[in-house]
C-alpha cells in the first residue's frame, strides 16, 4: 500500500527523450557559464587575480622593500633594476605598488564585508517584518544619509588618528545603508511569495525563513553590490589617502603614491611616479565593475545564456 | 467521533485606510477525526482567509483575527503563544497550496526541504530524514526518489512538484491537512492522480482533510461534508450525498447547477446571475439576496442566522419555519 500507482518517471521522460541523462545542472553551475559567456567580466576576473596573487607574493616578487630608501638613486625612470622607476627617495615603485595593493584591496574587502554583513542583516530584518520595525530602521537610514558623507569621513579621521582599521571601520559605518536598503527591497518581494508561505505552513522560525528560505535567493544582488563596493571602496580609500587623510607614509598606499607625486611639483620631469599609481587604481576599479555587471548578468534569471 | 478542529465564530476582517473588510464574519466549522471536509464557494467568499486564519497565518499588518476561536483538540490556537503555534503547524497541521509552481523554494534541493521539516519536527538525525525523505517521496509515486531529492524544484512539472508538496505536508503524519485549491492549477488527468494520493495518504495516516476548492466534481469524489461559504459567512452544510441530492440555500443550488453533466439533454449552461459583491460594501440583509432568484422582502432588510436542523444547516428565510432535513 505504501506504493501509490502511478506512471514511473523514468518511463514517463525516457518516452519524452530517451537519451535524457539525469544529471540536473545546479544553479551555480548555470551562473558559472552564463558568467564566462562574459568576455570583459573574465577578463576583469583575470586581472583581479593577477593583482590578488601579486599582492600576496608581493615579497618575493621583488628584491626590495617599501621602506628601502636610497637618495642617492630618487627618481629614475623605469629601467631594468627598477622596472617602473624610483620614487623621491628613491624608493623602488612597482614594491610600492605591490604593497600598496595590500593595502588598498585589504581596505577594500574588509570594508565592504563588513558592510555587507550589517546591511544584510539590517535590511532582512527590516523587509521581512515590516510595520514599525521597518519604519524604524528606514527613518534611521534616511537620517544617515542626509550627513554629507566626505564630510563626515574628513571629521571622523581628524578625530582619530589616522589608520587601517579606523578607516575600515569609517567606512563600514558609512557603507551598510546601500546593502541594507537593497537586500530590504529584496525582501519586501520575496516575503509575499508563495513559498515563504509554505515554508511558514511547516513551522520555520522566522530567523530559519529569513536565512535559510529568503536570504538565498536574495543572494545574486547583494554579490554584485558587494563586487561594485569593494570598487566604489577602493577610490574613495584613494581619495582619502590623497587628503592625506588616510593611509599614513610610509606605509604605501595608491593614493597617498599619488599625493607624494603630486607633492613633488615636477611631476612632468617624472611621469612615471603619478602614472602607474594612478593606472593601478584605474585598472582595479574597473575591473571590479566589469566583474560586477558580469555577475549581474549570470544571476538574472531573465538574461538568457 | 469527537471533533479534531472546532472554528467559533471565526471573524478575521482586513484594515484598509479607514475601511474594514470581513473577509471572513462569523465561521463555524467542524472537522472530525479522520473525515474529509470540502470548503466551497466562489472567488472572494473567504475560503482562503477561513483556513490561514486556522493556520494563523494572515498576512499581517492589514490582516488581523478580530473574534472567534479555533479549538484544536480543545486547545485555542488562536490564544496560543507563537512558540507552541510553531510546534503545531507543519506537525499537527499542515497545509498545501494551489500554485505547486510556486509553492517550493526555487535554491533549495527537493531533498533539503523535506529533511529541514523532518529535523525541525521529528528530531531526526540528518541521515534518518533523508532515508524518511526519500521513502516520502516513493510514497507520493515518485520512483527515481534517491535521485530526486538533490534535483530543484524547476526540473519538476506542476503535478510533480504538488506531489513533492504532498509529501512534505504529509511528512509527520499530520492530524489534519489544510488543501487549498490543490488540483486547481494542475490539468485534469493530473487533479485525478492528485486526489487518489491525498485519498489514499490521509486514509492511510487518518489525517483528517479541509479541502478548499470551487470545483464541485472533486468535492463529490473525496468529501464526506460540505461547507459552502458567501461572502465570509456559511451559507450551507450538509453531507455530500444531501446537498447534491437536495441543496437548500438557494446559492447551493446555483452552484450545482452551473456544473456542466454529462448526462441530461443538452441545454444552456446555468449560471449565477451578477457577481459577488465586494466585501467592503456588503449589501444588507441577506449577503445573497440581490443575486437570489427567491429572495423576498424580508431578506433584503434582515440577515438570517444558520439554523441547525438534524445533520444539516442553512442560512436562509425560506427554511427558517419548516422542519429541515426530512
Amino acid at each position: 500500500m505504501s506504493q501509490i500507482n502511478t506512471v514511473p518517471e523514468t518511463t514517463k521522460q525516457q518516452l519524452i527523450n530517451p537519451n535524457l541523462k539525469h544529471k540536473p545542472d545546479t544553479m551555480l553551475k548555470i551562473i558559472v557559464r552564463k558568467f564566462f559567456k562574459n568576455k570583459l567580466a573574465v577578463i576583469g576576473a583575470i586581472i583581479l587575480c593577477l593583482i590578488i596573487l601579486a599582492s600576496i607574493f608581493a615579497p618575493w616578487l621583488t628584491p626590495y622593500t617599501f621602506e628601502e630608501q636610497n637618495l642617492l638613486n630618487k627618481l629614475q625612470p623605469p629601467s631594468e633594476e627598477h622596472l617602473l622607476g624610483t620614487d623621491k627617495f628613491g624608493r623602488d615603485l612597482l614594491t610600492r605598488i605591490l604593497f600598496g595593493a595590500r593595502i588598498s584591496l585589504f581596505v577594500g574587502f574588509a570594508s565592504i564585508a563588513g558592510a555587507i554583513t550589517i546591511g544584510t542583516i539590517v535590511g532582512s530584518v527590516a523587509g521581512y517584518f515590516g510595520g514599525w520595525i521597518d519604519s524604524i530602521l528606514m527613518r534611521f537610514i534616511d537620517t544617515l544619509y542626509a550627513i554629507p558623507t566626505l564630510f563626515l569621513l574628513i571629521t571622523l579621521v581628524t578625530i582619530f588618528q589616522p589608520g587601517v582599521d579606523k578607516l575600515i571601520l569609517i567606512f563600514i559605518s558609512t557603507g551598510w545603508m546601500t546593502t541594507a536598503r537593497l537586500v530590504r527591497a529584496e525582501f519586501l518581494s520575496l516575503r509575499t511569495r508563495e513559498f515563504v508561505l509554505s515554508a511558514k505552513t511547516v513551522g520555520a522560525k522566522s530567523g530559519t525563513i529569513i536565512f535559510s528560505h529568503i536570504l538565498p535567493n536574495a543572494v545574486g544582488p547583494i554579490i554584485v553590490a558587494a563586487t561594485i563596493g569593494v570598487g566604489g571602496v577602493i577610490l574613495a580609500e584613494a581619495g582619502l589617502s590623497y587628503l592625506g587623510l588616510g593611509i599614513q607614509p610610509p606605509i604605501p598606499s595608491w593614493g597617498n603614491m599619488l599625493q607624494d607625486a603630486q607633492n613633488y611639483t615636477i611631476m612632468l620631469k617624472a611621469w612615471w611616479y603619478p602614472t602607474f599609481p594612478g593606472l593601478m587604481i584605474l585598472i582595479t576599479v574597473l575591473s571590479f565593475n566589469f566583474v560586477g555587471d558580469g555577475l549581474r548578468d549570470a544571476f538574472d534569471p531573465k538574461v538568457n545564456e | 467521533m469527537s471533533a479534531l478542529l472546532e472554528v467559533k465564530n471565526l471573524k478575521t476582517h482586513f484594515f484598509r485606510k479607514k475601511q474594514t473588510i470581513p473577509a471572513v464574519d462569523g465561521v463555524d466549522l467542524t472537522i472530525k477525526k479522520g473525515e474529509t471536509v470540502a470548503l466551497v464557494g466562489e472567488s472572494g467568499s473567504g475560503k482562503s482567509i477561513t483556513s490561514l486564519s486556522i493556520m494563523r497565518l494572515i498576512p499581517s499588518p492589514g490582516g488581523e483575527i478580530v473574534d472567534g476561536q479555533v479549538l484544536y483538540n480543545g486547545t485555542d490556537l488562536i490564544e496560543l503563544p507563537e512558540k507552541e503555534l510553531l510546534k503545531i503547524r507543519g506537525n499537527e497541521i499542515s497545509m498545501i497550496f494551489q500554485e505547486p509552481m510556486t509553492s517550493l523554494n526555487p535554491v533549495l534541493t527537493i531533498g533539503q526541504q523535506i529533511i529541514e521539516v523532518l529535523i525541525y519536527h521529528q528530531k531526526m538525525s540528518k541521515s534518518k530524514a533523508k532515508q524518511k525523505a526519500i521513502e516520502l517521496l516513493e510514497m507520493v509515486g515518485f520512483s527515481r526518489a534517491a535521485e530526486l531529492i538533490n534535483d530543484y524544484p524547476h526540473r519538476l512539472s506542476g503535478g510533480m512538484r504538488q506531489r513533492v508538496m504532498i509529501a512534505m505536508a504529509m511528512s509527520c503524519s499530520p492530524k489534519l491537512l489544510i488543501a487549498d485549491e490543490p488540483t486547481t492549477a494542475l490539468d485534469v488527468t493530473i487533479q485525478a492522480q492528485i486526489l487518489d494520493i491525498m485519498k489514499q495518504l490521509s486514509n492511510k495516516f487518518g489525517t483528517s482533510v479541509l479541502l478548499i476548492t470551487h470545483d464541485l466534481g472533486v468535492v463529490s469524489e473525496i468529501a464526506d461534508r460540505i461547507v459552502v461559504m458567501y461572502c465570509g459567512q456559511v451559507v450551507e452544510e450538509a453531507t455530500v450525498g444531501d446537498l447534491f441530492e437536495n441543496p437548500l440555500h438557494p446559492y447551493s443550488e446555483g452552484l450545482i447547477e452551473s456544473v456542466p453533466s454529462i448526462e441530461g439533454e443538452i441545454s444552456r449552461l446555468q449560471s449565477i446571475e451578477g457577481n459577488v459583491p465586494p466585501p467592503e460594501n456588503l449589501p444588507e440583509g441577506c449577503r445573497f439576496a440581490p443575486r437570489c432568484p427567491k429572495a423576498f422582502d424580508r431578506c433584503f432588510q434582515e440577515m438570517p442566522t444558520l439554523s441547525k436542523k438534524l445533520s444539516r444547516s442553512v442560512r436562509c428565510f425560506l427554511y427558517e419555519q419548516e422542519e429541515v432535513g426530512k
